[in-house]
């Protein structure tokens, strides 16, 4: 044989072999790995059977015993969890006492402390769950300074889900900065999470942002703190350059329920971006039947982008009278408006008077 | 002279010689670069491995970040399938999402069926046209599950539909889903990810789909995993395994997935709109839209990230007869091939990345030119060793790369996925499935091949159409 063609033939033959071997390999492991689930099937029965009445108050939480090892910690928490998504938050408190009980915190910060981010991600996932406490606080702060990007964001978010006293939307989001994790939506969560009382730092940092990404967040948390004496600053954000930050501070202005600045957003019914005039739409809908807003309205019922048109019409339909009339005089010359008018007309319980029209 | 003296002479040796080698090195060459993706997609899947954390996923169902999604579900001639399929969909874990079923002009009894399970009425929604379809008959909402919407359209075909549904949708986000398929809970939550960790980039994402075929289902969730006993549906399941999964995960290492799979893939709805949806006279309606979502982002130097993660599972029933069977495979070769010539200026261009650069020429050279070797190959190396043109040795060497390198990467994929997935836990489908992919080797993969070149003879031909393909239920399967 050829030395080419008997090395192919080695080659392939060998990686064959290995492949079988491996496949052997598979079938040891999920042995032993089904043993491992058994026993932890089993201790999760044990605990359901302990936590149970203690979540029912018929047993007190001291009488409860501390996992003993890893695997039966980990066993715990999943449960936990399990019962917490089951339960939708009715348990909560106690669930945060249990964890404190078993001492879930030491065992987040024991899983912080390794190296992989991994590990890292699931201590800082478990911290935001577990009870008010200074020293995992402190921990997870410095874990925003930590050289993954992932378990920077993952330490943000616990940190927005604690929300210990003192902490600021600066200290959470500047870590953040110059990586992908600041592009990521779940920093609009940490940025909601954070904002409840922190208008003013809100305002201040949006004033002086450079990032446009940034005053997007920014934005979106000062809808979500609801603090309307940083409209001002708010409204200077309708000139920006960029769309995502138009859009994002009309839609501040419209979760403020803004009325003073409703001319300037009167100003964006032409921009030449769906996302802003859609955002325009959605505002002026708010903005409970007054006169500017049901004139931008009307000009929206006529916009080139369906999702505009259709929020504008609904908007109308929400505030009938004489702009709803006129709108349904004009549309038999458009069979789009003509059919929106009619969804709208039956989504909103709204009276259409088409009888009087002639056919389209 | 003799007939069978020109058999003989040096010129016709040489010719087969060279012939033969090139058949030799193009089947070493490309289960090299298989095994180079089963590398390449071995860290993708240990990091889908150590994300099975439930508690990381559990903040996505309260968080007000999570994007809505609009559920596209086309459907035709789905009597046996749809109702259970659809009751699975409405029990899905995600905060905010609306389904809109497509009712493509079925001849059988699929749009009765709905009108009976949800108490359908009919309702007026504008259209506004911004895809192409054929015109709607009607649609019909649920006063119980205000997230469904029917529409009864005439038939025009799988793209036609996703069509219809993308111009009603109202969410950020469309997920096309089979009306045959059936969603693991979780599958869109963990799909949604790539959206929600870059939103300005990611264009699609797409999920793993697996054989529900010997699964236990039970109102619409798969409850046990079991390999199929059937043979042709087993060598399907590795297939799904080797082919499907194992490439897509290598593919995202360089971010050039090309396929996500129509049975289950999530798209950012304002640039599908602005592309006009999906193409319509091409049977790889799937694979030309992703396609054609690098082709844009090339024109337009946009970000044009598309995912394939690994662990959100939807689950298909696969054909169970050859008949059936090949021709989908033949319909599925047909599409790779329109696509490919819809966009064949994308092939090697620079312009359009790795997509360009990487994964349409692999299409072609190992999807298009490969099985007509490999086929011929087959059929020339045998009989010519017979014939004593080809020397024993080089019959031994054709055959361990064919064999030898297949059993690899057939049993390679299914380890690599069983051991970060996770999904058969007795022991004994572990060794039923290994067995499939060592079987599969020796006769499934050929008559792969045949169907590929007989797809690629349909291309040419211009074949249209999609040939039926029967369903026996979720709950028959089994």
């Amino acid at each position: 044989m050829a030395p080419s063609l008997f090395i192919l033939t080695l080659v392939a033959l060998a990686l064959a072999g290995l492949a079988v071997l491996m496949w052997m390999a598979l079938l040891v492991y999920r042995i032993l790995d089904n043993r491992r689930r058994d026993r932890r099937e089993k201790l999760s029965d044990e605990w359901l059977t302990l936590l149970l009445p203690v979540l029912e108050g018929e047993v007190e939480l001291s009488t409860l015993p501390k996992p003993r090892g890893r695997e039966e910690m980990e066993t715990v928490l999943g449960l936990l969890r399990e019962l917490a998504d089951r339960f939708r938050g009715q348990y909560r408190e106690d669930l945060v006492s249990i964890l404190d009980h078993i001492g879930a915190e030491e065992y987040g910060l024991r899983l912080l402390g390794r190296h992989r981010p991994e590990p890292k991600l699931r201590g800082c996932a478990l911290l935001a769950w577990s009870g008010p406490s200074s020293r995992a606080d402190e921990r997870l702060l410095k874990m925003l300074s930590d050289s993954h990007h992932h378990v920077r964001l993952e330490a943000a978010h616990a940190l927005a889900r604690r929300n210990p006293e003192g902490i600021t939307v600066e200290t959470v989001i500047t870590p953040l900065r110059g990586t992908p994790a600041l592009n990521s939506d779940r920093t609009r969560d940490i940025v909601r999470l954070l904002a409840p009382g922190k208008g003013h730092e809100l305002g201040n940092l949006l004033a002086i942002s450079r990032n446009s990404r940034e005053r997007v967040l920014l934005l979106d948390g000062i809808a979500k703190a609801g603090d309307l004496t940083q409209a001002d600053v708010v409204a200077w954000q309708l000139a920006d350059r960029d769309s995502k930050v138009r859009a994002g501070a009309v839609s501040t202005l419209e979760k403020l329920s803004d009325p003073h600045h409703i001319q300037n957003v009167a100003g964006l019914v032409s921009d030449p971006s769906n996302k802003v005039r859609l955002a325009v739409a959605k505002y002026a809908a708010a903005m409970m039947g007054e006169l500017t807003a049901l004139a931008m309205l009307e000009q929206l019922a006529s916009d080139p982008d369906f999702d505009v048109q259709r929020t504008a019409v609904y908007g109308l339909a929400d505030w009938g009278g004489p702009s709803w009339d006129n709108l349904a005089r004009t549309a038999p010359r458009d069979s789009l408006l003509l059919s929106l008018l009619k969804e709208a007309s039956s989504v909103k319980n709204r009276y259409l008077d088409l009888y009087e029209l002639p056919t389209v | 002279m003799n007939t069978l003296d020109w058999t003989h002479s040096l010129w016709f040796g040489r010719a087969i010689w060279i012939c033969a080698t090139v058949i030799l090195v193009l089947q070493t060459a490309q289960n090299l670069v298989y095994l180079l993706q089963l590398f390449r997609a071995l860290p993708e899947f240990i990091r889908a491995r150590n994300r099975a954390s439930r508690l990381r996923e559990w903040w996505l169902l309260t968080s007000e970040a999570t994007p809505p999604i609009t559920l596209l579900v086309p459907a035709y001639n789905e009597e046996a399938t749809i109702v259970e399929s659809l009751r699975s969909t409405l029990t899905l874990r995600y905060p905010e999402y609306e389904i809109i079923v497509v009712n493509d002009g079925s001849k059988d009894g699929t749009m009765a069926r709905l009108i009976e399970a949800f108490d359908l009425q009919p309702v007026h929604r504008a259209t506004p046209g911004r895809t192409a379809y054929q015109p709607i008959r009607g649609i019909y909402a649920c006063h119980a599950l205000p997230n469904l919407l029917v529409v009864d359209k005439q038939n025009g075909g799988k793209a036609d539909a996703l069509n219809a549904a993308m111009d009603l949708a109202a969410h950020p986000y469309v997920c096309a889903v089979d009306a045959d398929s059936l969603l693991d809970s979780d599958a869109l939550l963990k799909a949604v990810r790539p959206f929600i960790d870059a939103p300005d980039d990611t264009l699609a994402v797409g999920g793993t789909i697996r054989v529900v075929n010997g699964c236990l289902v039970k109102s619409g969730q798969v409850m046990e995993v079991h390999p199929p006993k059937h043979w042709l549906e087993l060598f399907q399941s590795v297939e799904y395994l080797r082919a499907f999964l194992l490439a897509r995960m290598a593919w995202t290492r360089n971010q050039a997935v090309t396929i996500i799979s129509g049975a289950f893939g999530i798209f950012r709805r304002d640039v599908l709109l602005q592309l006009g949806g999906y193409a319509h006279g091409t049977v790889g309606e799937d694979m030309e839209l992703v396609v054609r979502l690098h082709h844009w982002a090339g024109e337009t130097d946009s970000a044009s990230d598309v995912w394939h993660v690994p662990d959100p599972v939807c689950w298909t029933e696969v054909p169970s007869s050859v008949k059936v069977l090949s021709r989908q495979r033949t319909r599925w070769q047909r599409g790779l091939c329109e696509t490919l010539w819809r966009h064949r200026q994308m092939i090697g261009n620079q312009r359009y990345g790795s997509v360009g650069t990487q994964a349409l020429p692999s299409f072609l050279l190992f999807d298009i030119i490969s099985p007509l070797l490999e086929l011929l190959g087959l059929v020339m190396v045998p009989l010519c060793t017979a014939a004593g043109i080809l020397s024993i040795d080089f019959f031994i060497a054709y055959c361990a790369v064919v064999f030898g390198f297949g059993l690899c990467l057939s049993l390679g994929a299914m380890i690599l996925s069983e051991y970060s997935l996770q999904h058969h836990r007795r022991v004994r489908d572990l060794i039923w499935l290994g067995v499939g992919a060592v079987v599969e080797n020796f006769g499934y993969r050929q008559l792969n091949s045949w169907w590929r070149v007989q797809g690629i003879w349909h291309f040419l031909n211009r074949k249209q159409g999609w040939g039926a393909m029967p369903r026996r239920g979720f709950t028959k399967v089994a």
